[in-house]
């Protein structure tokens, strides 16, 4: 520390040489749309800075007539530009999109933001534009799912978006849209994910080394930014799938000044299935299920001191039904979604302090609900309405500032606040025949912060350090907690391009998720930390190397980890999601009579070989790891491998623009089977029978026996690895208006019956012959092929 | 547009491949072998006059499994306490090991060994001990008019609820019980059922509520179409608080949980707890306080 702060003064303060600050922002060329993450450096050395999540940078050098500056960014034309520091300079830079098809001319030694010069690890990114290549279930591209062909991230089970990151569930991953935190980000019980690939700008995934800046979460943070939309004019793209069609569409409102973006998606399999069930049914069922989501962004750009952003998402599953009845009719159905919006203030107070305020609102509703009518002989009508709720609603505020010192320190601090409602179980039910009943679980009113600063520090020209330290403090009524939360990331150059890294961060998570199924239902609920429920907390350390190849354009990084969890949650063993009491009950029931908090233990390696851009691009992934979790009462307090420990996983990407009219793209992945429980024998049991009259005949000291399952230990069973490829091919064509892609791909090429769940079944013998009892694997999605058309103007 | 044409016909044969079966017999060598094991089934307490063993054995859940037998009846079931022991013989009348407590009392405190062995030298043993007993503190009755869903008939319903002090600074499992016995009509003589308790409030613990007051479930009194509750006269009440060890309130959750979550293939199946070392089922233990309440009208 001391180390530190000498260093800090010492370089921003000692030195009498003259100073001045270089700054701007760094945009694309032809839509004006910030750039994040674009390397700004001194040719042939090691100086140098990155832009910020709104395309802004800052340097500050000593006086000179002549500094050379580039500009690079994977996927762009370099630029370097030449400018005079006599004084405090703005030079804003766009920079143009390269085409894709040329090979990347090999550049100077530094052409874009090396991984071998970040202290940043376990971190990786990227291109949408890839993602767009990504062959993917039914067409529909899908951001979540691309992360999972990371090493060090998993998916559930088959299809589905649940995201596993180094042993941590689905719940223990921050996803973020434009600073908004979204809770629930499925479709379909998980088989698509909420975002919507037109309208963002970036994706990041980080695994491990968490900077200060990011809390909340024990295992991963996904930082998604929606593009801002064109300030130069209207442009848009869309497509029609098998399942869905979306379009986006962006332009100025006032040229160079402010810009919109509105994207939105809606499956339309309902609008095809009605007419049919109509049909069967003669008219009186009218039942379905569709998704929707709709992204929208406006921007006002006050000048070089001030920008304000709004942005929103909102999306909804619905399923329903309608039945019409001689006397009457019925509704049922249930429908669930997340609704977000941003207000994002920048402020530049110099040209080296950034400051971000953002006021941020999230909420999430499940809703179950279910209606009768019936038309009574004397002309009244009796009604029944059931209605089941569980949400959580956020308002959040955040303020970050980004300060720019010296070429050796670049700081960022900053505090947010978030005010959660949570309501994890309000059932109402109204019936004309009995009094209104309503029974709720109270909702419950928490407040999460978290303070934070961290410095990204050069002492010299081989060190990369970043270290910050985070406190985060969460307010229940019953109960608080302040936590530090220490956070270290270093990398030291060994020769260029070639880095060795280590991190250390410990994590706190206040807010839990309850799922038993793991694949991402609607039903799954999100619960704050309790007087009776602790935060769950992480230590993570991982050490690993860094290199790039230049001239091929590759990066290869290869990291171990070993992480620690503590009170993590699950349900107990039978516990279900509805909190029904029984209403015998004297106690009210509490959900968390319905959680059990355990430990957990995740190691492993990953190798990660990526090429972003080019004529060929994609990754090789391959992770080795384990993940134990012991829970005093599951297992019987012994250590188990959850079902999604998974001891090897394998992903190939490959990309290739066959000519500049065709582009092939393909995947493969292997991964482990997952740990599951299938019953290994049967018994039968036997309760005691403790009313004393009732004991009548028979087997009088014990009640009826029951045939159970013995399982053995929990999750001893592994299922067959899972593998499967997926292939497309695009054709696109410039017209004179738009350029059109037609999409053919194929889930699953190879139509491997990779196992969704076990069962056992009876299956007769014929005459004469005991049936026989076997273990059946059941599958969801064989070769599934499917087209789209997509157009782009 | 015509390069796609192109493809059609390769959709195609790739669709009509598909159409074969999701579900697939799977080969059963995957899973994991398990023996054949001993289950073994007891629960004990001062209060019982019967000391009872149940005795059978598992099976492999796959083929075809002939000749399974639930009960053993031969074999051989020893009852210890450290000092003393007791062979307990197989009565078949009662389907299971019984004999009268009177010739070996069980008492609160005490620990008892349990061994099971086979002709063909298969042992299995466990051990418990005798909680001893918590008095019940009170004994409600109380009454509701109740509309039953979908007939909306309204009826009278009675319940009776008790209430004890746990014990603090412990870990404590209660179970609750009874019957009750009812006239209709004095010539017809009382009838008897067990009172009920709802299924999932059979079984207590004072897990966040150590030390309280704890009040049980509502048991409510037997109502059928053929009894309503305006018909009967008197109503006697047995109700009974039994103060268990751990291995009888895990093995009966454990028990009812496995019931209640069957045939879901998503939910995570329930283990079923059990003491029995080298086999299944449980040895269990319990004291019983007893209140008899009179309900008139």
């Amino acid at each position: 520390m001391l180390v530190w702060m000498t260093s800090f003064f010492f370089s921003s303060e000692t030195f009498a040489q003259a100073r001045y600050t270089v700054s701007g922002y760094v945009r694309e060329q032809g839509s004006q749309e910030a750039l994040i993450g674009v390397s700004v450096y001194l040719p042939g050395t090691a100086t140098g800075t990155t832009t910020n999540t709104y395309g802004f940078y800052s340097l500050t050098l000593p006086a000179q007539d002549s500094l050379a500056l580039t500009f690079s960014f994977v996927g762009y034309e370099p630029i370097t530009r030449t400018v005079g520091l006599r004084r405090n300079t703005e030079l804003n830079i766009q920079l143009t999109p390269g085409r894709t098809l040329t090979e990347v001319v090999v550049r100077s030694s530094r052409a874009e933001e090396k991984v071998s010069e970040s202290a940043q690890m376990s971190q990786v990114e990227i291109p949408v534009a890839q993602i767009k290549k990504i062959p993917a279930l039914l067409g529909e591209k899908d951001v979540l799912k691309v992360l999972q062909l990371m090493p060090g991230v998993q998916k559930g089970s088959e299809g589905s978006t649940g995201i596993y990151v180094r042993g941590g569930g689905p719940d223990q991953n921050l996803i973020i849209l434009d600073d908004a935190i979204v809770y629930n980000a499925n479709h379909l019980f998980g088989f698509f994910s909420v975002f919507n690939g037109d309208a963002l700008k970036s994706v990041e995934l980080t695994k491990g080394g968490f900077p200060a800046r990011y809390g909340g979460r024990l295992s991963s943070v996904i930082e998604m930014n929606m593009k801002d939309g064109n300030k130069e004019g209207i442009h848009g793209e869309g497509g029609i799938g098998l399942i869905a069609s979306r379009l986006t569409v962006e332009g100025p409102i006032q040229k160079g000044k402010s810009s919109f973006l509105v994207s939105g998606r809606r499956t339309y399999l309902d609008l095809v299935a009605r007419p049919l069930i109509r049909a069967q049914s003669e008219g009186d069922v009218v039942a379905g299920y569709y998704f929707y989501d709709l992204n929208a962004k406006v921007n006002y750009d006050f000048g070089r001191k001030d920008k304000l952003y709004l942005s929103g998402y909102f999306g909804r599953d619905q399923f329903y039904s309608r039945e019409k009845e001689d006397n009457g009719s019925t509704n049922a159905g249930l429908n669930w979604g997340n609704a977000t919006a941003t207000l994002r203030w920048n402020h530049l107070f110099s040209e080296k302090l950034f400051a971000n305020t953002s006021v941020i609102f999230s909420n999430y509703l499940f809703r179950i609900y279910a209606g009768d009518e019936t038309n009574n002989a004397d002309g009244t009508k009796d009604t029944y309405n059931l209605q089941y709720d569980s949400g959580i609603r956020d308002l959040m505020a955040k303020y970050d500032v980004d300060f720019y010192p010296t070429p050796q320190h670049s700081l960022k601090f900053g505090l947010q606040t978030i005010f959660h409602r949570f309501t994890p179980s309000a059932i109402v039910l109204r019936d004309t025949e009995v009094t209104q009943f309503k029974r709720e679980v109270e909702a419950i009113n928490v407040v999460e912060s978290g303070l934070y600063v961290e410095d990204t520090w050069k002492p010299t020209d081989r060190w990369r350090i970043n270290g910050g330290f985070r406190l985060s403090h969460f307010a229940h009524k019953e109960v608080s907690y302040i936590r530090p939360e220490p956070r270290l990331s270093a990398a030291f150059v060994l020769r260029p391009d070639l880095s060795v890294k280590a991190s250390y961060a410990l994590m706190n998570q206040y807010v839990h998720l309850l799922s038993n199924t793991g694949i991402g239902l609607p039903t799954d609920l999100w619960v704050p930390t309790t007087d009776r429920v602790k935060p769950q907390q992480s230590q993570q350390v991982a050490a690993g190397f860094a290199k790039d190849f230049s001239e091929k354009g590759l990066t290869l990084t290869i990291e171990g980890y070993y992480k620690t969890m503590d009170n993590i949650i699950n349900y107990r063993e039978g516990a279900s999601f509805l909190l029904i009491n029984d209403p015998n009950s004297a106690n009210e029931v509490r959900w968390e009579d319905n959680v059990t908090t355990g430990r957990g233990w995740s190691y492993g390696a990953e190798v990660l070989l990526q090429k972003k851009v080019g004529r060929f691009s994609g990754w090789t992934g391959y992770t080795l790891s384990w993940t134990q979790w012991q829970f005093p009462e599951l297992n019987f307090g012994r250590k188990f491998y959850p079902r999604y420990d998974r001891r090897h996983d394998i992903s190939l990407v490959g990309i290739y623009e066959l000519t500049p009219r065709i582009t092939l793209a393909g995947t493969w992945v292997y991964g482990t089977g997952n740990a599951l429980t299938v019953p290994l024998a049967e018994y039968a049991a036997y309760p005691h029978q403790a009313n004393t009259i009732s004991r009548r005949g028979g087997n009088q000291y014990f009640g009826s026996n029951r045939l159970v399952n013995e399982y053995g230990p929990r999750n001893s069973f592994r299922a067959e690895a899972y593998h499967r490829m997926d292939f497309s091919i695009q054709f696109h064509k410039k017209k004179r208006h738009h350029e059109r892609t037609w999409e053919l791909s194929v889930y699953n090429l190879y139509n491997r019956r990779n196992p969704f769940y076990y069962d056992l079944d009876t299956k007769e013998q014929g005459q004469g012959q005991p049936p026989v009892t076997v273990l059946k694997r059941y599958s969801v999605f064989p070769i599934v092929p499917s087209f789209s058309y997509n157009f782009k103007f | 547009m015509t390069k796609l044409l192109r493809w059609l016909p390769v959709c195609a044969v790739l669709v009509l491949t598909a159409c074969d079966s999701l579900v697939q017999e799977v080969d059963p060598g995957r899973l994991p072998v398990v023996d054949k094991k001993l289950v073994v089934h007891s629960f004990i307490s001062p209060q019982d006059s019967v000391l009872a063993v149940a005795v059978g054995e598992s099976r492999p859940v796959l083929g075809t499994n002939p000749g399974t037998r639930l009960i053993l009846t031969n074999a051989t079931v020893t009852l210890s306490d450290g000092s003393r022991s007791i062979t307990i013989p197989y009565n078949t009348q009662d389907g299971a090991y019984t004999t009268s407590s009177r010739t070996f009392p069980i008492r609160a405190g005490q620990t008892y060994r349990l061994q099971v062995s086979t002709s063909d030298n298969r042992r299995v043993e466990a051990v418990c001990t005798v909680p001893r007993a918590i008095p019940i503190a009170t004994a409600l009755v109380d009454s509701a008019v109740s509309t039953r869903l979908f007939s909306n008939q309204r009826e009278m319903v009675y319940y009776t609820r008790l209430t004890w002090q746990d014990p603090a600074g412990e870990a404590n499992y209660y179970r609750v019980a009874g019957d009750v016995s009812y006239s209709i009509d004095p010539t017809r003589g009382t009838a008897s059922e067990p009172l009920s308790f709802g299924r999932s409030s059979l079984l207590v613990s004072d897990r966040n509520q150590d030390g309280q007051t704890i009040s049980s479930s509502r048991g409510e009194l037997p109502v059928t179409s053929q009894v309503p509750t305006t018909a009967v006269r008197q109503y006697t009440i047995t109700a009974h608080l039994l103060h268990t060890e751990k291995n009888y309130f895990d093995y009966h959750t454990t028990v009812i949980r496995q019931d209640q979550t069957g045939g879901n293939p998503f939910a995570e199946p329930v283990l079923i707890s059990g003491n029995i070392e080298g086999g299944l089922g449980c040895f269990g233990a319990y004291s019983r306080a007893t209140v008899t309440l009179t309900l008139k009208k």
